[in-house]
């Protein structure tokens, strides 16, 4: 018997409409115990409740009413959850919204905890895990083009890419079983180099399936960003210009594994997770005693894969400090964008040097909001490498993905090297072993760690 | 209605001495337990009543795993050797296979002399009609009315049940080789609730030797020297057996006219055999007509033995009529007055669903009855042998009360073929394949020893010097595996010789032996001239090392991996569980699960249509995430 779960499926805002879902064994009980007609003299309970049918009636505990509502109900396993589900769409005022979901609380369901409607889901075979992250992903994104990427792998056309992918991989490993399994059949063996081409091929499309994670990963969980240069240059003012443009939306979100404070802000079609580290908020208040070498350079350690807006001032001469900042961006694990700024003020940079060290620059003048429409389009440029893919949605949009497709190719190497030393049965284990990768990403062989990870990550409600 | 009398109470029963059936009472015999052995002919124990030999892909390791376990079939293969080759040689040791072929006669004599000289065990010529529960004990009945009485029953009937021989438009009740089948036991299982298949199979012709154009065939000779598959066989005398060649001929574009044209005389394409037939051995009319683009195919000629000029034609099972089989063979150059002294012919039997099986090969629904052999569905001599000895030493276990064995997948080929058929069961006669292990470079025909002889010595089937001397032998690999890895070569004019010589980069500042050996070119042999240290040991000492230093990287990688598959295998299911009630597991999956009572949360994660979303509902339920 499953526990009967409850919690408010809309955004906790004022609005016009809030839905409440129930869902498990019992939820038409506990819809019969406070939805009743609508008549608001004399509660009477339904007679017959019609699946999938909306019911116009009241919510009342203990003969008080608290709204009037629509209620549908979807029985197992036509629900989304795949169980008995039952959805109020009450009133949307939040202290309304508040007391409905108290009176299902009354009578008998639990508070669902985050992601559980997801993870119901999954478990009942409603959803496979690559359409589960994707729905995840719906829930939680922030721009534009997020909903529609994450819709596009919610619709599977990531799993399909990566099966044709395994399917592929396939062929050439049952042929190689095929030879070691009858050695002395007068069949056509698959040659040393015919299987190399086949799974170079695989490992092709693999890396480049890989390759497409940084934009489907900048897309749906952002681009962790930060912004360096020497004191005065403008760090501050472009922070502020970026989050500030979004002060209205922005949230500031407790970072869980590195104890920073990120501002996400949508540039364009992108995502940037502002890091607002401590050096940068110190640097503006006391910026010549705290700007030096080592926090440089760990602000553009503390970053991965993600992007670097390296500043320079074009009021100033060429000095000790941007030398210092140029020496530091070498060891950059991530993308690197010179930013020039203060383009109002007379120019007295030569930008030739730090331009062919690092890229070209892009002109801004952060103070009057200049110059940031370009700021954007770089970024994409950088970012948004496989326009095709995206519009297909045919990108990794999670670390997990692109974590295990890199696995995938690690055996896919190893079982090169075997091969080349003559190993046939090494070569076929490890082609193996990158097959079940494959696989895992859509579900198959799915860890119990992996779905508790995916379904952590939901927020109550879906 | 034959009268019944009661004969005897006796702690083990086996029905069949096959392959199957012989382990099985060896195995339960040796243990401790008084033990009869069945058979319809005492001059068809151990019989083979296809091919000639022992051992191949897959099975050698099979033969191997049995001999570890203390079985018989190694030994009595050695023994009765005609040839020896190891195959796949090129693809790596870890799908090294042994094959043997053995003197089919000499085999059923060896077999029958040693279940004659055993200790605890009765061999009797009897058919067994009926079985049936008597409270906890088990009844069985011969076709003469003796009643015995047994604590625990192994069913190793091959191919015996209800069995039909076809050939064209002939079809008689005959088993094997024309023995007599076994017509009443079927009913008598159905009666328990057992539910059965009925699969196919068939063998091909055997002609004479004199009558065959060797000029037009190529030989096939024996491996120089031969290794043997057990450890009681002398390796150096091994070396010197005599071998037999064994020769090919191919099939060409007339052989497959004569068949095409008369493919409306296969009982197999007219629709008279409805049962399953194995896809990875398939008769000469399914080759043709199936792949229809292959010009030739490729046949063995086998001989059958010592004292006999029968030679069997491996690839031409057929069951086509007698005149066209004629065709077919007098079709093939080499074999044009090939003279036939056996007709192929295609066989139909009976058989249970092996899912109805535990892993230890008692049927779940019955207590003390247990299954082993072509009677699960499987194909194949080493196949039954290896289901026949686990089945033995379980149905002593049982009767001993002690805790059974069970071989996990990870641990073996017999574990890995056993947890197939009674996870997965099988739609066809199951065969061993190494493709079907995923931990086989942990599983090498190599390591069988140290894999199990811990399973056999529990069992009392390893005596205490063999078991010593093992240990020995694992002690001495340990420490070349040890010294491998620490001896460090200096860089040398007769080292980078060496590797010259092999065509191996030079070394200039010197290299740990084990680097150097996992180079592919080389090995601890082309290094012993500068491995100063390399102490007298016997070659396979060094070769087990060795395989184990070379392949350090996989073997480790392949460890994770069954370690990992370890943690699914030790989350038991209580034998309580009612799928039926758990929330949220989709029906299909409920029944499935209901049906298979899998032991473990890994065994389940098997079954087909259990998802990985039914996993996770399992585990959540039993609140063992």
């Amino acid at each position: 018997m499953s526990k009967t779960v409850c919690a408010v499926s809309t955004a906790p805002m004022k609005a016009g409409v809030s839905v409440i879902r129930i869902s498990g064994d019992d939820a038409e009980n506990i819809i019969r115990r406070i939805f009743f007609k609508n008549n608001p003299d004399s509660l009477e309970p339904w007679g017959k409740i019609v699946p999938r049918s909306a019911h116009y009636g009241l919510i009342a505990v203990d003969g008080k009413i608290i709204d009037d509502v629509l209620m549908t109900f979807f029985p197992a396993p036509n629900s989304y959850t795949g169980e008995d589900t039952a959805e109020i769409s009450c009133h949307g005022g939040v202290r309304v919204t508040a007391m409905v979901l108290d009176a299902v609380l009354w009578a008998g369901a639990s508070p669902a905890e985050a992601g559980e409607f997801t993870r119901r889901s999954f478990i009942n075979g409603k959803t496979s895990l690559t359409k589960a992250e994707g729905i995840a992903k719906l829930l939680d994104a922030k721009s534009e083009q997020a909903v529609y990427l994450s819709g596009k792998v919610a619709r599977g056309r990531l799993s399909q890419e990566i099966n044709s992918i395994a399917d592929k991989l396939l062929t050439p490993v049952s042929s190689l079983y095929a030879a070691i399994d009858y050695p002395e059949e007068d069949m056509e063996e698959i040659s040393d180099d015919e299987l190399l081409a086949a799974i170079e091929e695989c490992a092709e499309k693999i890396s480049r399936l890989i390759l497409t994670s940084k934009t489907g990963i900048a897309i749906t969980e952002g681009i962790d960003t930060v912004i360096v240069g020497k004191p005065n240059a403008g760090k501050s003012t472009l922070f502020n210009t970026l989050a500030g443009e979004e002060k209205a939306i922005v949230t500031s979100v407790k970072g869980t594994t590195r104890d920073v404070l990120e501002y996400p802000v949508t540039l364009g079609r992108l995502l940037l997770n502002l890091k607002d580290t401590a050096g940068i908020r110190q640097a503006s208040s006391d910026e010549i005693e705290n700007i030096g070498i080592s926090l440089s350079k760990k602000l553009i350690s503390s970053i991965s894969e993600g992007l670097i807006l390296a500043l320079f001032d074009l009021s100033e001469p060429w000095d000790e400090s941007d030398e210092l900042l140029l020496e530091s961006l070498k060891d950059a694990q991530s993308t690197v964008i010179p930013v020039f700024c203060k383009t109002d003020l007379e120019k007295r940079l030569d930008t030739h040097g730090i331009e062919a060290a690092l890229g070209k620059g892009v002109y801004i003048c952060a103070a009057k909001a200049e110059g940031i429409d370009g700021l954007a389009k770089r970024i994409e440029e950088l970012f948004i490498a496989d326009d095709a893919a995206l519009s297909e949605g045919r990108l990794l949009t999670s670390v997990r993905q692109r974590d295990q497709l890199r696995k995938a190719l690690d055996c896919i190497e190893e079982a090169k090297t075997a091969l080349t030393d003559g190993l046939k049965d090494a070569c076929g284990a490890l082609l193996e072993e990158a097959l079940q990768s494959l696989y895992t990403l859509d579900g198959r062989g799915v860890s119990q760690r992996i779905v508790d990870d995916i379904f952590s990550r939901f927020c109550v409600g879906k | 209605m034959i009268e019944e009398f009661f004969c005897k109470s006796i702690g083990t029963a086996v029905v069949g001495a096959g392959h199957a059936g012989i382990e099985a009472a060896l195995a339960s015999a040796r243990m401790g337990v008084e033990t009869v052995l069945f058979t319809l002919s005492l001059d068809a124990v151990g019989n083979m009543p296809c091919n000639p030999s022992i051992g191949g892909t897959g099975k050698g390791h099979l033969v191997c795993e049995i001999d570890a376990l203390g079985g018989e079939m190694g030994r009595a293969a050695d023994t009765v050797c005609l040839q020896s080759r190891m195959l796949n040689l090129a693809k790596g040791p870890a799908v090294h296979s042994l094959r043997q072929q053995a003197d089919r006669r000499a085999y059923h004599r060896y077999m029958k002399n040693v279940l004659e000289n055993t200790k605890n065990l009765d061999l009797i010529q009897a058919e067994i009609t009926k079985i049936r529960p008597k409270g906890e004990l088990w009844e069985l009945v011969t076709k003469f009315g003796a009643v015995y009485e047994a604590r625990a029953v192994i069913v190793c009937s091959g191919t015996y049940l209800r069995a039909n021989i076809v050939v064209g438009d002939c079809f008689y009740s005959a088993g094997p080789d024309n023995l007599f089948p076994a017509n009443e036991l079927t009913d008598s299982l159905k009666e328990l609730g057992i539910s059965f298949m009925r699969f196919k199979t068939g063998t091909p012709a055997r002609i004479h030797a004199d009558s065959i154009d060797y000029s037009q065939c190529e030989i096939q000779p024996g491996d120089v020297p031969p290794v043997p598959f057990s450890y009681y066989t002398d390796k150096e005398r091994f070396k010197n057996i005599p071998q037999l060649s064994c020769y090919t001929v191919y099939t060409n574009e007339e052989t497959h006219r004569i068949i095409r044209e008369n493919i409306h005389r296969s009982p197999l394409y007219s629709g008279k055999i409805k049962s399953t037939g194995p896809r990875y051995c398939p008769s000469i009319e399914d080759k043709v007509m199936r792949f229809a683009d292959k010009s030739r195919h490729q046949l063995f000629l086998e001989p059958m033995g010592l004292d006999t000029k029968e030679v069997y034609v491996q690839g031409l099972s057929s069951s086509l009529p007698e005149d066209v089989q004629f065709k077919v063979l007098h079709s093939i150059k080499g074999l044009e007055n090939a003279k036939v002294m056996r007709t192929a012919y295609a066989i139909e039997y009976d058989c249970i669903d092996p899912t109805q099986l535990y892993a230890t090969m008692e049927f779940k629904n019955h207590r003390g009855l247990y299954g082993a052999g072509q009677f699960n569905g499987t194909s194949g001599y080493e196949e039954a042998a290896a289901q026949g000895i686990v089945a033995g030493i379980n149905a002593a276990f049982y009767q001993l009360g002690k805790e059974p064995m069970i071989l996990d997948r990870a641990s073996s080929y017999i574990g890995t073929l056993i947890d197939d058929l009674v996870t997965k069961g099988t739609e066809e006669p199951y065969r061993m394949m190494t493709s079907r292990c995923e931990y086989r470079l942990l599983l090498r025909q190599d390591n069988a020893d140290r894999r199990l002889i811990g399973h056999g010595r529990r069992a009392g089937l390893i005596d205490d010097e063999r078991y010593a001397k093992k240990q020995e032998l694992f002690a001495l690999i340990d420490q070349e595996i040890q010294r491998m890895e620490s001896t460090f070569l200096p860089p040398s004019k007769r080292l980078n010789e060496i590797l010259a010589e092999n065509s191996s980069s030079p070394v200039d500042c010197g290299m740990r032996l084990s680097e150097l050996i996992r180079r592919p070119e080389l090995d601890a042999a082309k290094l012993a001239p500068v491995d100063v240290t390399r102490p007298e040991l016997d070659s396979e000492v060094i070769e087990r090392a060795q395989i184990e230093v070379k392949y350090q990287g996989y073997i480790k990688r392949q460890q994770q991996e069954a370690r990992a598959f370890k943690k699914l295998e030790e989350k038991l299911i209580p034998d309580t569980v009612c799928y039926k009630d758990v929330k949220g597991l989709r029906i299909e999956a409920a029944q499935k699960l209901e049906k298979l009572r899998p032991r473990s949360i890994g065994q389940a994660s098997r079954i087909s249509g259990v998802s990985p979303a039914d996993i996770t509902v399992l585990l959540i339920y039993l609140n063992i995430v």
